[in-house]
């Protein structure tokens, strides 16, 4: 565990290094990076037998892409207070989403790797469709918008799976971060009434978008806790060598389900 | 003559690059897929294409090798339009709505990403890694410097330098590895691959120069936004650095900030062109393009060079 955690800390520098911009730092937040990503795909590669140096040649672009496409989440349509600043720091959000997916590109580039090149450039192809697809509300079934969920989030871990041969760890990156996004997704729910995905079901399911009913928001809940019982099952039945820190962060997840589950029913 | 005459012997293959654009941005999602179709049908000179095409005559031009850098570049064009258009909070390019004004900045987000992603799917059929440093790079280098151009706004105490570094960023330098990577597509000599993208560098600075005389000198229909609009967004360029050479056009220019009116603007912009510095930016404009054939004597003479000389001309010296 000891081993993985230091090789974590060292890539998580290498990241942090490609991101440090002083006047994109001052100007926007920086973006967190996601440790469950990295240490998802380290075990993967792990499993892998890469080399130390080929590990990083998957993970430090992997989450340059990551960052990237989590910052021009964060641009904005409208101006809350029509300033100067906030026009400049939407400016500098999309600018910075914009170098930070070159750094990718310029990363592999240096390292000649053209096929990972490749395949990030369909993963993000592909995630920024279904990106589209949910912010349109145009998705016609629930196991779509799922679906949809499942490879906004994954697509990147995914794929690598896929190029490298490990076909299950790809699975597993699909409903680990699926089940990580699904209770994400219900925590916010449960505390502010709203979040992406239930504004999604109510529009797929009683096709409104404003104010439901008790009835209705439990409908929901119950609709969210099967299919997170849906990964949890899925995860569970993926037979793979995980190490400890991996199977700590998986049961940390699903207890956290638990307690969510239990609230959803003591709230009635 | 046209744009479109100088390079006739060209026309088959721009049109495979053409229905390349098409099919790269195709996407299992129609709405997507429109969006698309309406940035390409949005149409522009595609100006990268053309130099890479004609910089690929310099070596052993296969269309089918070549065509993979005149696509790739399109798009990472395409892409970025899309996202200045959120940047500039434009609702209309070249005559038609933005996609951020038809549909909203996310959207445009999403949309231009896609794009970026499937230019470089398109450079991946290119198996040369030289090919992709550069082009990296370039890609790096750009964003710096479109970072850099807010750093600089209303920041009218900048030099010349600083002016000359931001538009080669912002536009040489992609002129310049679109000539660069047609010749190093095409397998042509190192040398002549270094001597296209001095061409296009020199050219693309005599371009972006000749776009920032023309937001002063042109008329709203012609320009599609309002005279002096750059300025007004607090982007110093050669007329306004030429002008406040002179200080009671400085004294005026200095006080520029996003809401001064449409009046003073009006004011402002006549004097910057009594101070002779639109003559000026032209004159520099013209340098930069005599630097440009310069360099297009060096290169072995055939009909791409003579359509290379043209297409500069014709950039440099245009009018709209």
């Amino acid at each position: 565990m000891k081993h993985i955690l230091k090789k974590m800390a060292m890539l998580k520098e290498q990241i942090e290094r490609f991101l440090h911009h002083p006047y994109l730092l001052h100007h926007i937040p920086m973006q967190s990076i996601d440790e469950d990503r990295i240490l998802l795909s380290l075990s993967m590669l792990e499993d892998a037998h890469l080399s130390s140096e080929e590990m990083d040649g998957y993970v430090v672009p992997m989450m340059l892409v990551q960052i990237a496409l989590d910052t021009h989440d964060e641009v904005t349509n409208s101006l809350p207070h029509q300033e100067e600043d906030e026009l400049k720091t939407r400016q500098l959000t999309v600018l910075a989403g914009d170098l930070y997916s070159g750094l990718y590109y310029d990363y592999l580039a240096k390292r000649s790797d053209l096929a990972t090149i490749h395949v990030f450039a369909e993963a993000i192809k592909e995630i920024n469709e279904h990106k589209i697809r949910l912010y349109q509300k145009d998705i016609g079934k629930i196991e779509s918008l799922f679906h949809s969920m499942a490879v906004i989030e994954s697509s990147l871990i995914y794929k690598i799976g896929e190029h490298i041969s490990l076909p299950l760890w790809s699975k597993f990156a699909y409903y680990y971060l699926l089940l990580k996004r699904l209770v994400r997704e219900k925590e916010l729910f449960m505390k502010q009434g709203t979040s992406v995905l239930f504004e999604q079901m109510a529009n797929i399911v009683f096709q409104k978008n404003k104010a439901m009913a008790k009835e209705q928001k439990h409908y929901l809940s119950h609709i969210c806790n099967r299919y997170i019982e849906h990964c949890k099952e899925e995860l569970l039945g993926i037979e793979l060598e995980c190490n400890e820190l991996l199977q700590m962060r998986l049961s940390e997840l699903i207890g956290s389900f638990s307690v969510i589950a239990k609230k959803t029913v003591e709230e009635g | 003559m046209k744009l479109k005459a100088m390079y006739s012997f060209l026309n088959a293959d721009l049109q495979l690059v053409e229905k390349e654009l098409e099919a790269a941005t195709q996407s299992d999602y129609s709405l997507l897929s429109s969006a698309a179709l309406h940035l390409l049908q949005a149409g522009g000179k595609r100006i990268r294409p053309v130099f890479v095409l004609l910089s690929g005559k310099f070596g052993e031009y296969d269309i089918q090798r070549i065509k993979h850098v005149a696509v790739a570049l399109e798009l990472i064009h395409m892409a970025s339009l899309v996202h200045d258009d959120v940047i500039d909070d434009a609702e209309m390019r070249r005559g038609r709505e933005t996609i951020k004004a038809k549909w909203d900045n996310r959207f445009a987000m999403y949309t231009g990403d896609y794009i970026f992603a499937r230019s470089l799917e398109w450079m991946t059929r290119l198996n040369n890694p030289l090919a992709h440093r550069i082009l990296a790079r370039t890609i790096v280098e750009v964003c710096r410097g479109e970072i850099e151009q807010i750093k600089d706004k209303y920041r009218f105490d900048q030099t010349l330098r600083c002016y000359l570094r931001r538009i080669k960023r912002k536009t040489a330098l992609l002129i310049a590895v679109s000539c660069q990577l047609g010749a190093i597509a095409a397998n042509a000599p190192k040398e002549v691959a270094d001597r296209l993208y001095l061409f296009g560098y020199y050219v693309g600075m005599s371009f972006q120069i000749t776009d920032d005389i023309l937001d002063f000198i042109g008329t709203q229909e012609q320009l599609g936004k309002p005279a002096g609009s750059d300025l007004l967004q607090g982007n110093v360029t050669l007329p306004v650095l030429f002008a406040m050479e002179n200080v009671h056009a400085k004294e005026k220019i200095v006080r520029v900030h996003p809401h001064t009116s449409a009046d003073e603007m009006n004011e402002i912009i006549t004097l910057i062109k009594q101070t002779g510095a639109i003559e000026q930016s032209y004159a520099m404009s013209d340098r930069y393009l005599q630097k440009a054939f310069a360099v297009l004597e060096t290169l072995p003479k055939n009909k791409a060079r003579s359509a290379l000389y043209e297409v500069a001309k014709y950039i440099g010296k245009r009018k709209f």
